[in-house]
């Protein structure tokens, strides 16, 4: 690394503080905006992120920036990273949108698509622990309507 | 360090909903609605199907085009593998669609093709001299009221029908040779009549195409009493008024004949059907500049199994060309080696075609 490295010091939500290189933090474009416009002290507060997930993001972040890295080996571990429970996804893509990185957020969301196509209804309920707040009359008439589409 | 809200899926916010689930086809979207309460409220939200119609028009990776052809009425999935003729065992790329009419005795060989818009299908019931729209993908239809002013004994000779994006509605236009032309908007309960046009006249029959906000067809214009020249007469949804865009000029052939006002590569386009031989496609480069008519490619009717007609419908993402070989057969076309693979066809005999997108839009507009 050339010796004009700097770093930033970002601090979660839990008060753990995480030192960056800042060519990797502003992949992330809240960050970077801060950086531009020069309203970053000593330490940028992330109130929405929790150590844990950042800890996720920045080895995502880390692996993206390495130099000389294959495309197919980048596809795998993004296999791998959106390989988590659904809680954890979720953080991730909390954090992902508020640190406004749209690759990092457009692959979660890819990942939520994924794993809703081809569910029935009651999977998808089941999967994330969504509650059926239908009468089963009202749910009965919405089937109804599109009652092709569960063919 | 606990949150108030617990940590599931389906409990991010709107925008991050409606970006997970506008990837979604509309089928899965038809299901999904009642998997709760804030599903079915987000998937028939007017902004959503707006950004789902965006997100399906420019997916890089996915089709989200089908070719409509009838009769009967069927969907092919023209880019899958499984839409080649020679697939016998698999006919998962043609899908029936139960035009809701059809129960009331209605014979799919009395309708006409309008037009294709925003994943709405426009048609024509002639028996009734009816319009009906339609979204083949949510199967909801509307009958459209009867036309309401009278044409002066006069039947409507050319339609039209596409999306007018500052007032946010879609508008059907029906109009006789001399002139008279009334719109029907989807915002709106009745048919009422326009300013028509003077001097230019609409070729018969022609059904209007759509692109940049705005209806194309072919037509004369009338330059003094005595000389026509054919040209494109136009009609902007927004404004409702009409105007002329030139055809292209070729020097050494004043007399040629365009035909088919269409839409290839983001382009408007005019076919030349050489004495039969061959088909040049001609493409206005930038859209309302006379001057940026090219010639894209010449058609070898030679190349095709019908020598009829060749009709370009749509270019496939690998940039193949689908092709209608004289309403018999849907052919995939490849122009660097000439080749023809014939596409899977279920149709009796001579069908009509068109492409749409598959979408949610409705076509009771914005009343839901």
């Amino acid at each position: 690394m050339s010796s004009s490295t700097k770093f930033l010091t970002l601090k979660t939500c839990d008060d753990k503080k995480f030192v960056l290189d800042e060519a990797i933090a502003v992949r992330s474009q809240t960050i970077k905006n801060m950086v531009e416009d020069d309203c970053v002290s000593n330490v940028i507060p992330l109130p929405n992120v929790d150590s844990k997930t950042m800890t996720k993001v920045i080895e995502y972040w880390k692996k993206h920036s390495e130099e000389g890295i294959s495309k197919d080996m980048l596809m795998d571990f993004d296999k791998a990273f959106v390989k988590v429970h659904h809680s954890i996804l979720h953080a991730l893509i909390l954090a992902a949108n508020f640190l406004n990185d749209k690759e990092m957020l457009d692959m979660m969301c890819q990942e939520v698509v994924d794993r809703i196509k081809g569910k029935t209804p009651e999977e998808i309920r089941k999967e994330f622990d969504i509650k059926n707040d239908f009468t089963p009359e009202e749910e009965e008439e919405i089937r109804k309507e599109n009652a092709w589409a569960f063919e | 360090m606990s949150s108030p809200i617990k940590r599931s899926i389906p409990n991010l916010p709107q925008d991050i909903m409606s970006n997970i689930l506008s990837r979604l086809h509309v089928k899965y979207l038809l299901q999904f609605k009642c998997v709760s309460k804030s599903w079915l409220s987000l998937i028939s939200n007017e902004e959503f199907i707006k950004l789902h119609l965006s997100l399906a028009i420019s997916d890089p990776n996915t089709n989200h085009f089908r070719i409509l052809t009838m009769s009967p009425f069927k969907s092919l999935d023209y880019e899958s593998p499984s839409s080649f003729e020679d697939h016998v065992n698999d006919d998962s790329a043609i899908v029936d669609l139960l035009y809701p009419s059809m129960d009331e005795g209605l014979e799919s060989n009395n309708v006409e093709i309008i037009g294709s818009c925003n994943g709405l299908i426009c048609l024509l019931l002639c028996d009734t001299n009816k319009i009906s729209l339609w979204n083949p993908s949510t199967r909801v239809s509307r009958d459209l009221p009867s036309l309401t002013c009278n044409f002066h004994n006069d039947c409507p000779i050319f339609n039209g029908f596409g999306y007018d994006s500052i007032n946010n509605t879609y508008k059907v236009v029906r109009g006789t040779s001399d002139g008279i032309v009334d719109v029907f908007s989807t915002s709106g309960k009745r048919w009422r009549r326009i300013q028509g046009f003077k001097d230019i006249s609409i070729f018969d029959e022609e059904q209007g195409v759509f692109f940049n906000g705005t209806l194309h067809w072919l037509g004369y214009n009338d330059i003094n009493e005595t000389k026509k020249e054919k040209t494109i007469v136009t009609l902007d949804l927004g404004q409702e008024t009409f105007g002329v865009m030139k055809q292209p000029i070729l020097e050494h052939d004043e007399n040629v004949n365009f035909h088919n006002v269409g839409v290839l590569q983001g382009c408007l386009s005019l076919l030349n059907k050489g004495n039969g031989l061959y088909c040049e496609i001609w493409v206005m480069k930038e859209y309302g500049v006379i001057s940026s008519w090219i010639k894209l490619f010449v058609l070898d009717i030679v190349d095709f199994e019908h020598s009829g007609y060749v009709d370009p419908i749509c270019f496939t993402k690998n940039g193949e060309l689908i092709v209608d070989n004289e309403g018999y057969q849907l052919v995939r076309y490849n122009i660097e080696k000439k080749t023809c693979q014939t596409l899977m066809n279920h149709n009796d005999g001579w069908f009509q075609q068109i492409v749409y997108i598959q979408s949610l839009v409705s076509p009771y507009g914005n009343v839901i």
